[in-house]
């Protein structure tokens, strides 16, 4: 039967929400129209690569549930997709179920308990008790008698809540018995209804997360699990974590991975289910603390590292498919979609956080990590071994970042030593190993952190393998185990006092070179379809040169403060042109949730960090006739150049020119450029708080008199020009032509509902046509999709996630946003 | 500071066809020789390294990282690891659980047993995937010498009687009275066992009919062990053909090979053997789809089947091959995998419940 | 309160056992038919007709049976008569039921069979045998043995029916 299905979209990006909802719902949509369903997507995300496709029905409309239920109803929707736009859809899936009752379309694959159970904890710890499976164990009181009694029971620390508190929320940790009657009072004062619930703390326990999909006649596999080097009380975003896991002996992990199963079942999910685990590491003993049936930055993560088609696999299984018939072209010929995905690598995501361009600007931030989430993005290494994995991590997400230069680590006191050890910092990484420099042992490390001491013990080899580079520069053995260990050539070039190059060339003259790996499920078991690759430096490399004409596309890398969302679209349509101009396409990054590595996109991926290293170690394999890489990268795009590479730069500018003084709107000219004229397309507003696009603005006259800019450089593009007021005939204006902004390259391509990138990149290939010269002759009659929009910033919550207590230039900073037909 | 990681100490692993890997040594110094089969476990190391059915062997794990949680003897399969040797990428010279006795290295330097990480397992793995099984050594030098011991080393063919028990030994319970024929037992059965509160005697694989018989089973079980079933000694498969007919029975591992062979089927060696957990094994019955530890040399032939009076109850998705049987007109079953789940996903444990409600309902009282 | 006693595993086990038994005792499967109790009773002959089906590739016919009409305990003797469209001659039957009890259902539903033609056995099959017996009945399989109290009641939830399988005690 047709399916009338509407995607739930995600909304704006913010923090916890980069675009890995935008990957799943782009392979969705792949996938029903595969299968002939008809697509309706809802979404105001201005960003969002799924609702820039022209082969579906776009409504862009705020999220409400409203306006679903109308369009529900407009629109004849049969089923829904509530599991690709984050919590948000989740959340709606459920209110559109409890308010259209009976006659609501499906939700494929969720169902309404587990929708409920992921919006309130209350119900996720009734599903849970009723299948037997441990929850925070959480008590009512309403006097301090019985505050005492439920923590004799839980034993301390334990956390104290106010039940319907006046005021703010309130949540008192209380570790001392002597502050316990205090906190009960004082909570209990501030409950309306004189009531305060006590929790037993986790806080130190270690997190867990695993990753399960299950189909309609119960089967059920493990697709992995991730561990989060930090423990509870810091946020999951903002730990380090690491797959496969690590730590657990075989008995805990198995526990854990049959209550994943047990509790994806007892929800009757249809799907895929994320189950966070905290995991006591005094006795082994579990807690479960969240589920999330939705794709987030966990099944990113693992679909990366473990190579497993896990989108297209779990949309037949939302569709009625048994995981034993699913066959999908990623999978290799000799068995089905049913093997539990094995790893011979190991996988770490490392947070990036932003504190830095905020105190640039004299924007004070709180640098300390708690429960609430302070990261902006993260990066991914890739290694044969703990250490490979996290250089390659740490160096993927601070390419460019002074604050964790190791020469600052020298200059902290010792006292301040103690202080981040206790409350861990965002650059807790390098402080842990100048602890252990500093003669701290493994143990006492463990204990003052709750991190497990495996970690100590690899972050102490990684200080031993430097020490042991730095006192012995030129020698080959020690270079060869450098590289073994995932040591870059750049840092290698600081300890030993030399240049990147000569490094370079020391190493090839030695025969150092690296090697690739496939991602792929088996572990070598058996031939797989890979075209996913690592580096590492050992015997045997698997990955050969794709053609003789490929071309080489570098991704943005690991989101940070601002238009991530943006760029990560913008690369997508770059290489989504490239496809279908039939050029191989090679893409290298390093951020999971980024569009870029989804499975529609590219011939060959490479997960690397993206320094001129890697950069060239890609390079010499595929012998690429162009290289694409983001504005933003001038050193990178730098020395590609000085290594004589054909390089192509997306142009980029990064901050829009408002400022927190300066609140004064703007007009914005938009041109496209195809490497000698210059064309307009139109005209916007722009402001602290968004930009509008309208083509009413234009008049005729205004068409024929606006400055036409000359340009100096011969590179198509996307640019504009800023002025106070209009009208400006000004022919040669005071202001320089700047490359469009990638946020506004993603809101014309959706106000205009033309990809005006894959304009630019037939310029660039000098593959243009006919049919596109006439359109950009034409552009003064070109009927926009949409004739006047407006794009809102999203506010991000700054006060709560960074504690910024200042008012903030949105333009600059702003995580995601929304926009609106006007 | 020293530079201790530059104190290595570089040590080889050869393998019959000429291949040479260099690798960094750990646990025993020693030569050692021995079949090299990969395991793509990525939990368990120490529950794999001790089972028996790696006698002769040696592991090279594809999970790059192993010793991350020490040595944790509720762990052990067995009192002494049969293992002759153990490849690995990286190994973790810690030992994080609670007990903090033991390293996974000095747990291995205890009992002689040599070790080799810094291979790159992935090349091997595919390389062994491709030429099948093969003799290996970690050697100090690579030389013809070595590579001469290599090829002129004949593995025995008698694990079993090195590794079955000598002497038949209780491991009381109070609950029905199961016999375990020690094949090369691992401890995971006997674990099961408790669990049900079976009181267990465990007897030699040499045991004869009277042996079993004086102890008035209420059910047998077949453990699994080492090696080519071939090599069993038919007295152990007229014991199956007598007590399946009498008491439920349970053959494991080479125990379901065994089980297998005493009702006429046929057994052969697969080019690849298989160790591993993440497999997808189906129950015919349900069509439920299971995942337990596998660790297999050798299948029971699917068409030698037809004649006998067995029936597959179990399916290796991957490769159809038989992963479980049942004899028509007994309380009879076999399982080619490890239900004991030590190391592994814990769903097959319940064939272990299956066999003691069979023992229970033959004992004439409740099911348990 | 509702207790759950058996998990959805430990039901698909017995049921499971149940039919290698059938399989065991019958020395194949030619030549049986099963009949269902209704309601749960049809749902559990249906899975072990299915599992049989999975196993042997034959399809054993599963007749629904009402046996409301037959009750001795109904004052009225309400429901219609039950009858069959299966021959069932000269087979081997398995009864099936959800719970054993008293034992009344049972032969109830024996006399129904007898109504309905000559079978050349009839076997029992129970999922729960919760004792308690009036009349000499004796179950040739049973899934689990629970001992209850009269006053208790014993509900097995079906997948099909009930949305979820399990058996509780309330």
């Amino acid at each position: 039967m047709t399916e009338r299905v509407l995607i739930i979209g995600g909304s704006a990006n913010d923090f916890g929400r980069e675009t890995e909802g935008d990957v799943a719902a782009y392979q969705v949509v792949q996938v029903l129209k595969q299968y002939g369903h008809e697509v309706v997507v809802v979404d105001d995300n201005p960003y969002s690569f799924t609702s820039a496709r022209h082969d579906i029905q776009v409504i862009e409309q705020t999220l409400t549930v409203e306006n679903l239920v109308q369009i529900i109803n407009d629109e004849h929707i049969t089923a829904m997709v509530a599991s690709v736009g984050g919590s948000t859809a989740t959340r709606l899936g459920a209110d559109i179920l409890r308010l259209m009752g009976n006659g609501a379309p499906t939700v494929l694959g969720l169902s309404l308990p587990v929708m409920q159970a992921t919006q309130n904890t209350k119900y996720l710890h009734e599903r849970l008790q009723q299948l037997n499976i441990p929850t925070v164990q959480s008590r009512l009181a309403s006097n301090v008698s019985e505050v005492f009694d439920a923590t004799r029971d839980f034993e301390l620390p334990v956390v104290i809540r106010p039940v319907a508190p006046m005021g703010q929320t309130l949540r008192l940790q209380v570790e001392d018995t002597d502050d316990l009657e205090e906190a009960a009072e004082t909570a209990l004062a501030r409950s309306i209804t004189h009531q305060v619930n006590i929790d037993k703390s986790i806080r130190g326990y270690q997190e867990i997360s695993m990753l399960v999909i299950r189909d309609k006649s119960n089967s059920t596999i493990l697709i992995g699990g991730v561990e989060d080097m930090d423990p509870v009380g810091i946020h999951s975003a903002d730990s380090i974590a690491i797959t496969p896991i690590q730590t657990l002996p075989d008995p805990v992990y198995q526990k854990l991975r049959a209550a994943a199963i047990k509790v994806i079942r007892g929800f009757d999910v249809v799907g895929l289910l994320e189950v966070r685990f905290a995991v006591d590491p005094k006795n082994n003993e579990y807690v479960i603390t969240r589920v999330t049936p939705y794709f987030d930055r966990t099944a990113a993560l693992l679909v990366a590292a473990t190579g497993y088609p896990l989108v297209p696999v779990v949309v037949r299984l939302m569709l009625g498919e048994n995981i034993e018939d699913v066959q999908t072209p990623v999978i290799g010929a000799n068995h089905t979609a049913l093997l539990e995905p094995t790893m011979d690598h190991i996988v770490i995501r490392f947070p990036i956080f932003s504190f830095g361009d905020f105190e640039s600007n004299g924007v004070k931030t709180e640098h300390r990590l708690n429960t609430v989430q302070k990261s902006v993005g993260a990066t991914m290494g890739v290694g044969r071994s703990v250490e490979e994995a996290l250089e390659k991590a740490i160096r993927a997400a601070h390419f460019n970042n002074r604050n964790f230069s190791p020469t600052v680590m020298n200059a902290i006191t010792d006292n301040e030593i103690i202080e981040q050890l206790i409350y861990p910092r965002d650059n807790r990484i390098f402080v842990l190993m100048e602890a252990l420099r500093r003669g701290y042992t493994v143990d006492e490390l463990a204990e003052m952190t709750k991190i497990n001491a495996f970690y100590f013990y690899k972050l102490a080899q990684i200080n031993k393998l430097e020490e042991t580079v730095k006192n012995n520069a030129w020698q080959t053995d020690v270079l060869k185990l450098a590289k073994y260990y995932g040591l870059s050539d750049g840092l290698i070039a600081r300890l030993w006092n030399a240049k990147f190059e000569e490094i370079r060339r020391y190493r090839w003259d030695n025969g150092i070179l690296p090697t690739f790996k496939a991602f792929e499920p088996s572990a070598g078991e058996f031939e797989e379809a890979a075209n996913q690759y690592y580096s590492t430096f050992e015997s045997e490399n698997e990955s050969n040169r794709l053609d003789r004409h490929s071309v080489l596309v570098i991704g943005p890398g690991g989101f940070r403060l601002g238009d991530g969302a943006a760029a990560s679209y913008v690369m997508a349509m770059v290489v989504k042109e490239l496809q279908s101009q039939n050029i191989s396409t090679i893409l290298m990054n390093n951020n999971p949730t980024d569009l870029m590595f989804m499975s529609e996109l590219g011939s060959k991926k490479y997960y690397e960090p993206l320094e001129i290293s890697d950069v060239m170690n890609v390079i010499e394999i595929e012998q690429p006739v162009q290289v694409f890489v983001p504005g933003n990268r001038i050193k990178l795009i730098k020395s590609l150049r000085k290594n004589g590479v054909n390089v192509q730069v997306i142009a980029k500018e990064k901050y829009l020119p408002s400022s927190m003084k300066d609140d004064l709107p703007y007009t914005v000219i938009n041109y496209f450029y195809d490497g000698q004229t210059i064309y307009l397309i139109g005209l916007g507003y722009q402001s602290n708080q968004g930009i509008i696009l309208d083509q009413t603005m234009m008049s005729e006259e205004l068409w024929e008199r606006l400055p036409k800019p000359r340009m100096s450089s011969e590179t198509p593009g996307l640019y504009q020009l800023i002025i106070n007021q209009l009208p400006s005939y000004d022919e040669n204006p005071a202001m320089i032509v700047r490359p469009m902004p990638f946020t506004m390259i993603a809101f014309l391509d959706k106000v205009t509902g033309i990809d005006w990138l894959r304009l630019v990149i037939r310029y660039m290939l000098n593959r243009q046509t006919y049919a596109e010269q006439q359109f950009l002759a034409q552009l003064s009659s070109l009927d926009w999709r949409v004739p006047k929009a407006q794009l809102e910033y999203w506010d991000a919550d700054f006060a709560e996630h960074m504690e910024i207590n200042e008012e903030l230039d949105n333009g600059r900073y702003a995580i995601g946003a929304t926009y609106r037909i006007i | 500071m020293p530079n201790e990681i530059y104190v290595m100490t570089t040590r080889y692993l050869i393998l019959q066809d000429g291949t040479v890997y260099e690798g960094e040594a750990f646990g025993a110094p020693a030569t050692t020789f021995g079949e090299l089969v990969f395991n793509t476990a990525m939990t368990g190391y120490q529950e794999i390294i001790t089972n028996p059915i790696y006698y002769n062997q040696i592991i090279m794990f594809t999970t790059p990282t192993i010793g991350a949680a020490g040595i944790n003897h509720y762990a052990d399969e067995a009192i002494v690891p049969a293992v002759k040797g153990v490849v690995v990428r990286e190994i973790a010279e810690i030992s994080t659980n609670r007990i903090r006795a033991l390293s996974l290295n000095d747990y291995l330097k205890r009992h002689n047993i040599p070790g080799i990480s810094q291979i790159d397992t992935r090349a091997l793995t595919r390389h062994l995937r491709e030429t099948g099984v093969q003799k290996a050594s970690i050697v100090d030098q690579p030389d013809d010498h070595a590579f001469d011991q290599l090829r002129a080393m004949v593995l025995t063919n008698q694990q079993i009687a090195q590794i079955s028990t000598p002497k038949a030994y209780a491991n009381p319970g109070r609950g029905a009275n199961v016999v375990v024929l020690d094949f090369g037992l691992k401890s995971g059965i006997l674990r099961m066992l408790s669990d049900f509160d079976a009181n267990v005697t465990v007897l030699p694989f040499s045991a004869t009919f009277d042996e079993v018989a004086n102890l008035d089973p209420d059910g047998l079980v077949i453990s699994s062990g080492p090696g080519d079933p071939a090599q069993v000694p038919e007295t152990a498969l007229d014991l199956i053909r007598e007590f399946e007919t009498r008491v439920p029975l349970f053959g494991i591992g080479l125990g379901h090979e065994l089980f297998a062979i005493a009702n006429g089927a046929k057994v052969s060696e697969l080019t690849s053997a298989h160790h591993g957990m993440n497999h997808p094994i189906r129950e015919q019955i349900t069509k439920d789809i299971m995942f337990a530890t596998q660790g297999q040399a050798y299948y029971v032939d699917a068409k030698s089947i037809k004649d006998t009076p067995l029936f597959v109850t179990h399916i290796d998705i991957t490769d159809n091959q038989i992963q479980g049987l049942r004899h028509r007109d007994y309380p009879a079953f076999s399982v080619q995998f490890f239900p004991d789940a030590a190391p592994g996903p814990l769903e097959e444990t319940q064939a272990f419940a299956e066999f003691m409600e069979m023992v229970m309902a033959r004992r004439g009282g409740g099911t348990i | 309160m509702a207790k759950e006693i058996v998990d959805a595993m430990a039901m698909q086990r017995a049921l499971t056992r149940i039919t290698y038994e059938i399989i065991e005792k019958n020395k194949g499967v030619t030549n049986l038919a099963i009949v269902g109790i209704k309601t749960r009773g049809v749902f559990i002959g249906q899975r072990i007709a299915d599992r049989l089906q999975q196993l042997e590739g034959a399809t054993i016919p599963v007749i629904p049976l009402d046996i409301t009409h037959y009750r001795d305990d109904d004052a009225e003797r309400a429901g219609e008569k039950s009858s069959f469209n299966v021959d069932i001659d000269n087979k081997r039957i398995i009864l099936v039921d959800d719970v054993l009890f008293t034992g009344r259902t049972i032969r109830a539903a024996l006399d129904a069979i007898m109504d309905n033609g000559r079978p050349a056995a009839v076997n029992l099959a129970v999922l729960v045998d919760r004792g308690h017996r009036e009349l000499p009945i004796r179950a040739d399989f049973v899934g689990k043995n629970i001992p209850t109290a009269t006053s208790e009641k014993i509900r097995v939830n079906m997948k099909e029916f009930d949305g979820q399988d399990g058996i509780e005690i309330r």
